[in-house]
């Protein structure tokens, strides 16, 4: 079916449209979830809320974004309230994996180059897999601006607007989220490869 | 400008958004300063690790149950 189908359909609520849109985008969709909640069933309660919230939502989208792009947003948005309405637990400090400084402003610890390339680290699974492990470690509030500008690829501005804080807080957020996430992924991509 | 300066800089540097002055000052500390030359490229490979390791290339499909709950919930919408 066309991008222009799809719209059609999805604008007249067709219901044979909206379950290829549910098998198309679906499973994309439960891995942004996945990565904003880090629990299964939160996740999957996610994706059926965007879904429901994209139908009724149907008339308002005009077809200047992608579908795809459109399903995207619901889901970052739907996966935030949950996160907002989960009990609040109290964030660990991130200050423990940013980088430290003697007096004088020189670093206390010596840098080397990693082992190999990232695109050829994380061509193995398993370093895969702690990378991932090491981005849920992140205190949510760096974890989440770090895969919307990173991972998710909304700018500074629309990050800010879907956290609802400014722009500036959501630079300040990136950087240290991404200072911390080098932290914790250096013991896995300075050695051998493993 | 000192290594702990450098670090502030480093997300403005590697998003191309430093004055062209403080860009210039960073760059000749780099020039000089092996461990902050290292730790640069320690982000930018990390933000590249992030987005290698969330890569959705090989995403699988929904699971069935789950599809079929979306659409049981789908289909109690009122169509008007």
């Amino acid at each position: 079916m066309t991008e222009g189908a799809l719209i059609e359909g999805l604008r007249s609520g067709d219901e044979h449209v909206f379950e290829t849109l549910v098998r198309t985008y679906g499973g994309r969709l439960l891995s942004v979830a996945r990565r904003m909640l880090n629990n299964e069933e939160d996740a999957r309660d996610a994706v059926q809320d965007a879904f429901i919230n994209a139908f009724r939502a149907r008339a308002t989208f005009k077809g200047e974004a992608k579908i795809s792009t459109w399903l995207h947003s619901i889901v970052v948005n739907t996966s935030l309230m949950k996160l907002r309405t989960r009990k609040r637990k109290a964030e660990e400090p991130i200050e423990s994996y940013l980088p430290r400084f003697l007096p004088d402003g020189h670093h206390t610890q010596q840098y080397a180059s990693w082992a190999e390339p990232v695109d050829v680290a994380l061509g193995r699974k398993a370093t895969a897999e702690r990378v991932r492990s090491a981005i849920e470690t992140l205190p949510e509030t760096y974890r989440t601006v770090v895969l919307l500008r990173d991972i998710e690829g909304f700018t500074t501005a629309e990050t800010a607007e879907i956290v609802k804080t400014t722009p500036n807080a959501v630079k300040i957020r990136l950087h240290r989220g991404r200072l911390a996430l080098r932290t914790l992924i250096a013991p896995h991509l300075a050695g051998a490869a493993t | 400008m000192n290594c702990r300066e450098i670090s502030e800089f480093l997300m403005d540097y590697v998003g191309n958004t430093l004055d062209q002055d403080v860009q210039q000052t960073f760059q000749a500390h780099l020039t000089q300063c092996t461990n902050c030359y290292e730790y640069l490229s320690q982000y930018r490979e990390t933000i590249k690790a992030g987005q290698l390791a969330c890569h959705d290339d090989d995403v699988s499909e929904l699971p069935d149950d789950l599809v079929r709950a979306v659409l049981a919930a789908l289909s109690k919408e009122p169509r008007t």
